[in-house]
């Protein structure tokens, strides 16, 4: 048994506090006559919203939120008793079931003037919010984003940009506020700031013992989806790398006995956070990386051409990009982060991450001989969740690393 | 039955398709593989190459499962069967749009695997502004480019105007076998309208031309014409299987019409032949009524015209498992349908067909709406 020495980082557990300030900030924002705009949470164009004093809520963030406080099932039977399958995004039918009405977290998420969705993860995030768009009778925007099969072109970029451009066109006419260019510039400078410091995070979790586990680097993101393009987020991960640095210095890590680094690809089991408990302490098994918190922030912007710099941050994504593009990422970091096994979580309900999770795994072990295990469950929807069938997989897999 | 020999003929055209390719490609001219309704095949006819729909139709998935994952579609499960059993090995290429999370899941997967047949991800727009309309027009440029690269042969702007007439040629065609149906009794079932159409998306389209003109010209009365069906109109994605519109007609209903990506939207909107040649095609791709891009009060009002047109008494939604766009788009049809009064029944379906469980519900249907 691996004992963990610390608690979580304080700027980790800052968190909740965060969260619950986000969510009261779009009913502040619609007390003074400012708009609330529902957005999808990979990479969206945040900078232009910000500049333009529209609150930016995102309804995957609060489908983990019900998650974690255990709401989500019966937000599941509000949006199925209304048609959508079981079979179709958990995220989506979390959300669905507070916004039909269902009894939901802080009596749901403050209702948006505006709807914006981005195709740079999956063809999902269209189809979920023209269905938000036709419930809440909203008007809905989606920046459409060509999935990238060699490497980002110019005129991906130029696609993208030109549609930013509509977009705020758009937004100016049914708001009445102009955007000012100063101010985005402004937003987009503070936004590659906290990337700049995030992509720092991450690198001290190199560090041996690492100083973050999987649990406080998941909530450590917060900022990164709601905030980039603002002060706070900024402050945020100046305290963040501050406190990751002192521990680095004094040799702290996560577990006093550090005895196998993993790396994480998919989106957490919300539901069953706790798997990773069991991992660190059975096995001594840290996540000194995870693909998916990793996802924001990838993209350096240049305030000077703020447009531009926000359309190639919006299609520089993991799932957006071809495998061979993860491939060479993934064994980047496994030589980098000295990685001795990958867990690779498959969500029944998320095609776009998981689909390609087992010949990700298939190529990792024939090209890279780098042992890695596929789980298969779902992000949102623990009723599929088998924790015997989770543990008995994991267990074979620490089996495996343990007799490396 | 002798009116009905040219029915026949392209059941067997479809039945055969894989001959049918091998055939052409003795003439040293290429095969592409695509998802038909939403490539713009005229690129592929212009490069003098033969554009083929792909089938996902296995009933085990022995090789697949080592690449994608149960809860992945089972249309792209048993395509990338068939094409590891190497029963396409008749491709040249293999064109995908990049229409659902699956497919685009299936491009990555395979370019990961193998490059024979090599494969290009066409994008297709989500929007439908002017400005998608501009992008899908480079994006076809780009890919007349690549083809005329790959199959050695010069498209000219000539060559483009040529496949536009063709394709517009079997459009119109296609659409007057269609409006036969509106008759009180329509001359064909809604099974061989689906094998015409299926058989379109894999025979040289001149050919396919001259086929449909002889069945225009003779075409009568159904002799074994089913009393008492009802009239029913099928809406979903790419139907490959006959079978599965077999079921519903045995049960009393009688297809008069339809909505799906392997039915009318293949060919009910046609090019302008007036356009510039790439701008016409762009524009012509982007406008199709599908859960792939449109606003979804397009497909509602596509629903509500045919319906009205084929005086149609009941809708059914076919989808198959897993089948994202679809099952979303479900959401708000079943109920704007509702709203007009139109009955409907929500079936899916798996291959092996459940023919019993599958007849049941259509039966049942039917009863209600006689």
């Amino acid at each position: 048994m691996s004992k963990r020495t610390r608690r979580s980082l304080s700027a980790a557990r800052e968190v909740t506090s965060l969260v619950v300030a986000h969510y009261m900030s779009a009913i502040q924002a619609h007390s003074e006559g400012r708009w609330v705009a529902w957005l999808t949470a990979v990479s969206p164009p945040l900078e232009i919203l910000y500049a333009m004093g529209i609150q930016p809520l995102f309804p995957e963030n609060y489908a983990c939120v019900t998650t974690v406080m255990k709401a989500a099932r019966e937000m599941f039977d509000v949006s199925e008793a209304y048609g959508i399958s079981r079979d179709l995004c958990s995220y989506t039918r979390c959300v669905m079931g507070s916004v039909l009405g269902g009894e939901a977290p802080f009596g749901g998420m403050e209702k948006p003037d505006v709807l914006l969705s981005t195709k740079n993860v999956c063809v999902v995030y269209m189809k979920w919010w023209e269905l938000m768009a036709r419930t809440l009778k909203c008007p809905l925007y989606v920046i459409d984003c060509p999935a990238i099969t060699d490497k980002i072109e110019g005129y991906h970029v130029k696609y993208v940009d030109k549609q930013l451009r509509d977009l705020v066109l758009e937004l100016e006419k049914i708001t009445g506020t102009s955007l000012d260019e100063e101010k985005l510039k402004e937003a987009v400078k503070l936004s590659d700031r906290a990337a700049e410091l995030w992509r720092k995070v991450i690198e001290h979790r190199r560090a041996k013992p690492c100083p973050m586990g999987v649990t406080d680097s998941s909530a450590a993101m917060f900022p990164m989806v709601c905030s980039a393009g603002t002060e706070e987020a900024v402050e945020y991960y100046e305290r963040l790398l501050g406190e990751m640095s002192e521990r680095v210095k004094e040799g702290v890590g996560v577990l006093e006995n550090e005895k196998f680094r993993l790396l994480l690809s998919g989106i957490p089991y919300w539901h069953h956070l706790r798997m990773f408990n069991y991992l660190e302490e059975k096995y001594g098994a840290v996540f000194v990386h995870e693909l998916y918190t990793a996802t924001w922030g990838m993209a350096s912007l240049n305030s000077a051409k703020p447009f531009e710099s926000v359309a190639y941050k919006t299609l520089l994504n993991p799932t957006n990009m071809p495998i061979r593009w993860s491939k060479d990422w993934i064994s980047g970091l496994v030589r980098d982060f000295d990685i001795d096994g990958i867990v690779l979580l498959s969500s029944r309900s998320c095609k776009a991450t998981s689909i390609g999770n087992l010949t990700i795994q298939k190529v990792l072990r024939e090209e890279y001989g780098v042992p890695s295990v596929v789980l298969e469950a779902d992000h949102t929807d623990d009723r599929v969740y088998s924790e015997a069938d989770v543990i008995m997989r994991l267990d074979a897999f620490m089996e495996v690393l343990g007799a490396r | 039955m002798k009116e009905r020999i040219t029915v026949e003929k392209f059941r067997e055209l479809f039945k055969t398709r894989n001959s049918v390719a091998a055939e052409w490609k003795k003439t040293g001219k290429k095969v592409v593989g695509c998802i038909s309704t939403y490539t713009p095949e005229e690129i592929i006819y212009a490069a003098e190459a033969l554009p083929v729909e792909v089938m996902g139709k296995a009933e085990s998935f022995s090789k697949a499962d080592a690449y994608l994952p149960s809860f992945a579609c089972s249309f792209m499960r048993g395509f990338l069967e068939v094409l590891l059993e190497e029963k396409y090995g008749y491709l040249d290429l293999l064109t995908l749009p990049s229409l659902c999370d699956s497919m685009r899941g299936f491009y990555r997967i395979w370019k990961q695997i193998s490059d024979k047949p090599y494969a290009y991800l066409l994008h297709y727009p989500t929007n439908r502004s002017e400005e998608a309309s501009e992008y899908f027009a480079e994006e076809v440029e780009r890919f007349k480019n690549f083809m005329e690269k790959f199959a050695g042969k010069n498209v000219s702007e000539k060559d483009l105007r040529d496949a536009i007439d063709v394709y517009n040629e079997n459009r119109r065609l296609l659409k007057k076998l269609y409006w036969l149906r509106r008759k009180e009794s329509p001359p064909i079932s809604g099974v061989e309208a689906l094998e015409v159409v299926l058989s379109s998306m894999t025979t040289p389209k001149n050919l396919h031309n001259q086929l449909l003109e002889k069945l225009l010209s003779e075409i009568t009365e159904r002799e074994d014409y089913p009393e008492g069906g009802v009239r029913l109109l099928v809406s979903g994605h790419i139907v490959d299987d006959p079978d599965v519109l077999k079921v519903i007609e045995e049960s009393g209903g009688i297809i008069v019409s339809d909505d799906l990506d392997s039915g009318s939207r293949y060919f009910w909107h046609l090019v302008d032949s007036e356009a510039k040649p790439v701008e016409g095609i762009s524009r012509r791709y982007t406008r199709i009524p599908s859960p792939y891009g449109s606003p979804i009060k397009d497909r509602i009002n596509y629903l509500k015209t045919m319906v009205k047109a084929f005086q149609v008494e009941g809708i059914v939604f076919l989808t198959r498992k897993f089948c994202e766009p679809y099952l979303f788009d479900y959401v708000t049809l079943g109920q704007a349908v509702k709203e007009e009064g139109i009955p409907s029944l929500y079936l899916e379906y798996e291959y092996p067909l459940a023919r019993g469980a599958l007849k049941t519900r259509v039966e049942a249907f039917v009863e209600m709406l006689r």
